[in-house]
């Protein structure tokens, strides 16, 4: 299968080539016949990509250890899921999963909408083609996952040899069910970002003047939002159970690398929508799909070049490879190539860069998105300082920089107050000059209820002792309480405000009931928006408490002995262990786990099993075993409990105990802007 | 080996699939009607604008100005 695996990515690499020069024949000389040769490229590489794919999920399955990635990332006992998982689970394999992905989107991209991006179709096909052929260039030359395992004296493994050998294992961080569904969403994400790119450019390059292409444009642009979005929160939710710091989110660099993709799309699905609509915003779009595009490589450069450290990297390369070789500068070229490209087709194209329509009001839904859109690039620019900076930092002065919380929480506070504050006017802002008094008319009744909310936050935090000595009137956290408290009971009650129209319009076609459930078909992009609105809201709520009130506890115990928490008894009612005699070749892992029982009033609230695991890896290199944390969640609180330290002989444990406040809200604010993105993306016609 | 041998035989197929519109003549990339698409994607825009206006957001007037508008932009 090693074979069959590699020489389907030589031949696939081969026929990108191909697909290059075809497409250029269809773009140039309108040649019929470099157009079909070039959709049958496409399609010939998904096909050898998906070829590839499989051989080397089939030698995961079958423990073929001849392969160095094999070897490296899976072993004997290992559980199926993480065999899978483990294509992913390294730089090689999750290039060529990446690849796949990105053949498969090329296709997709071609035949879905065929009809509305017909001409733009042989351009579209170019841009695959490069992205495509890099990365095909990085999986034959550099990252090889099909390479051969080999012995002491450089000679490959025999299949002999290998089947009486085991692999090192997976990472025992990323054996985790959220770690098998995070990095696939994440690239599906990422993958998808080349689509709107691939057509913006296309449409430019092709004069393109009717707007239809826009339509899947807006479709693929979702879908990679939403797909990469939710890649954030399984990586924040796997952050928070396996990392064991009692948070989810560090302003890591290798996170802030997906969050600016996020950010630069969220600008660019509200910019394309006032293009759709009112042929506005042309340049801006053309700026946030490059910067888009752009950023999504340059994450993947973060993450594979070693220039930055943190819990994602895949490590450093070694100093004798030339300079020009390196992977990481292999990235930056590909990146310098994009950039140049876009900026000449932009210079040559500058005139159908002109938007057609123009803004009519400051206080227009048009200058709203606008605002926002600044607002994003604004918040993007400082996780792009932030994260690059210490890069410049040790070239100019031999320093280590490192940007956390403090570079990041005290400007990212004031930026998503005012981006809450513009999202929610923009909900009832009118079209065009509008007028003013009805935009007032519609703000009174959510401004009372922001006041009141503000009000009615204030007593709650006042109220709750914890809260408010952590708070002070000197400190601005508390006027960015109030602020958030006001921005959302205003946002809430605006959106609210407008499905309560929605249904109330439904009223004359349907029944009450029926109006509730279907009131959203009639314009499933507004409603569905408007649902991922109210979910940020309710994510920023949980973000600002968890991250502000958060209280941590750590006690000794023996077994039988308790500790009083929150109001809440914490009793180690055992310590227990796998036994440690077991031979750790022949099984996955050997765990220490506590039982801890929770009482509140003496009432029993139920048990939490945080557990300490011990890995072949970890064991290998001396580590201490990995932490898996148990949590206790309820709407208003979270317990995180872990098992800190712990002595078997004595029956003895060190416990930690993180007491997280609305981090459900978070999971809960994440599945509205889930369900509000399918909504969005449902297509329904509307009923007369 | 036999997935060797259909490896192969899957190769040469491809080579051929990609190479075969070459063994044609020249032929021009064919313009597209894309009238109905065209009516769809006006119809769809015009409809959210009609919500609006049906939900007392904008006055007639406007209403048809942003359907001027749309159609110009065609």
């Amino acid at each position: 299968m090693r074979i069959v695996g590699l020489y389907s990515l030589y031949f696939a690499h081969a026929l990108a080539l191909w697909g290059i020069v075809v497409s250029l024949i269809a773009v140039f000389k309108k040649d019929l016949r470099g157009l079909k040769s070039s959709e049958r490229t496409l399609i010939s590489i998904f096909i050898l990509t998906t070829i590839s794919v499989m051989s080397l999920l089939v030698a995961f399955l079958k423990d073929d250890f001849t392969i160095r990635y094999v070897y490296d990332y899976s072993r004997t006992t290992q559980p199926l899921i993480y065999k899978i998982s483990a294509l992913w689970g390294g730089m090689d394999g999750s290039l060529l999963f990446w690849e796949w992905l990105l053949s498969l989107y090329s296709i997709l991209a071609i035949y879905l909408a065929r009809k509305k991006i017909f001409n733009l179709i042989p351009f579209s096909s170019f841009i695959f083609f490069l992205v495509q052929g890099f990365f095909l260039f990085i999986l034959t030359f550099k990252t090889n996952p099909f390479a051969p395992l080999l012995d002491p004296s450089g000679v490959a493994v025999s299949s002999q040899v290998a089947s009486t050998i085991d692999g090192n294992g997976l990472n025992p961080l990323l054996q985790n069910l959220y770690m098998a569904i995070h990095p696939p969403l994440l690239y599906f994400g990422f993958v998808g970002l080349t689509i709107p790119f691939a057509y913006l450019l296309s449409a430019l390059w092709e004069r393109e003047k009717k707007p239809l292409y826009l339509v899947p444009l807006r479709y693929f642009s979702l879908y990679s939002w939403l797909t990469l979005g939710m890649g954030i929160v399984f990586g924040s939710y796997w952050a928070y159970l396996e990392l064991g710091w009692g948070g989810y989110w560090a302003w890591d660099p290798v996170e802030n690398a997906s969050l600016m993709p996020f950010l630069t799309a969220t600008a660019f699905l509200h910019s394309l929508f006032m293009e759709k609509k009112r042929g506005l915003f042309k340049s801006l779009n053309y700026f946030l799909v490059v910067a888009t595009f752009v950023l999504s490589i340059y994450g993947t450069y973060l993450t594979r070049s070693g220039v930055l450290q943190s819990v994602h990297s895949f490590g450093q390369e070694s100093s004798s490879v030339p300079w020009v070789f390196q992977l990481g500068n292999i990235f930056l070229f590909f990146m310098a190539l994009i950039i140049i490209l876009s900026l000449i087709i932009a210079f040559l194209r500058r005139d159908i860069l002109k938007s057609k329509g123009e803004i009519e009001s400051s206080l227009s839904k048009e200058s709203m998105v606008l605002y926002g859109n600044i607002l994003f690039i604004i918040f993007t620019f400082f996780v792009f300082f932030g994260v690059t900076s210490p890069i410049f930092y040790r070239i100019f002065y031999g320093k280590e920089l490192h940007n956390g919380v403090e570079f990041y929480t005290p400007k990212a506070i004031p930026v998503t107050l005012l981006i809450l504050l513009v999202m929610a006017i923009a909900t009832v802002a009118p079209w065009g000059k509008g007028s003013k008094d009805n935009l007032k008319k519609n703000l009174i009744f959510p401004v009372i209820v922001g006041f009141f909310t503000a009000i009615a936050g204030f007593l709650v935090l006042y109220s709750n002792p914890f809260f408010f000595n952590s708070l002070s009137f000197k400190d601005k956290a508390i006027y960015y309480f109030l602020s958030l408290f006001a921005i959302a009971g205003f946002s809430a009650t605006l959106i609210f405000q407008e499905f309560y129209r929605g249904i109330k319009r439904k009223f004359k076609k349907h029944s009450k009931i029926l109006s509730l459930f279907v009131f959203f078909t009639d314009n499933p992009g507004r409603y569905g928006g408007y649902t991922v609105h109210l979910g940020i809201v309710i994510f920023c709520i949980g973000v600002a408490f968890s991250t502000t009130f958060q209280q941590k506890f750590e006690e000794s115990l023996n077994v039988k002995e308790s500790f009083l928490a929150d109001k809440v008894v914490f009793e180690l009612e055992a310590l227990d262990h796998d036994d440690f005699r077991t031979d750790i070749n022949k099984v996955n892992e050997l765990k220490i786990w506590a039982s801890v029982n929770l009482f509140k009033g003496g009432k029993y609230l139920g048990t939490l099993i945080p557990e300490r695991v011990h890995y072949k890896s970890t064991i290998e290199r001396n580590e201490p075993p990995s932490y898996e944390v148990a949590i206790k969640s309820t709407l208003f609180k979270d317990y995180y409990l872990i098992l800190s330290g712990f002595d078997t002989n004595e029956g003895s444990a060190i416990l930690t105990l993180f007491v997280n406040p609305l981090v459900s809200w978070l999971w809960i604010g994440s599945f509205l802007i889930l369900i509000g993105g399918i909504i969005a993306m449902l297509k329904v016609r509307r009923q007369k | 080996m036999t997935s060797l041998i259909l490896f192969l035989l899957i190769t040469i197929v491809l080579f051929f699939y990609v190479l075969s519109p070459f063994f044609k003549d020249f032929e021009t990339v064919p313009e597209q009607n894309e009238e109905r698409e065209v009516e769809d994607f006006l119809k769809s825009n015009v409809e959210e604008f009609e919500e609006d206006f049906e939900l007392g957001k904008i006055t007639k007037e406007e209403l048809d100005k942003f359907e001027e508008d749309l159609k110009k932009g065609i």
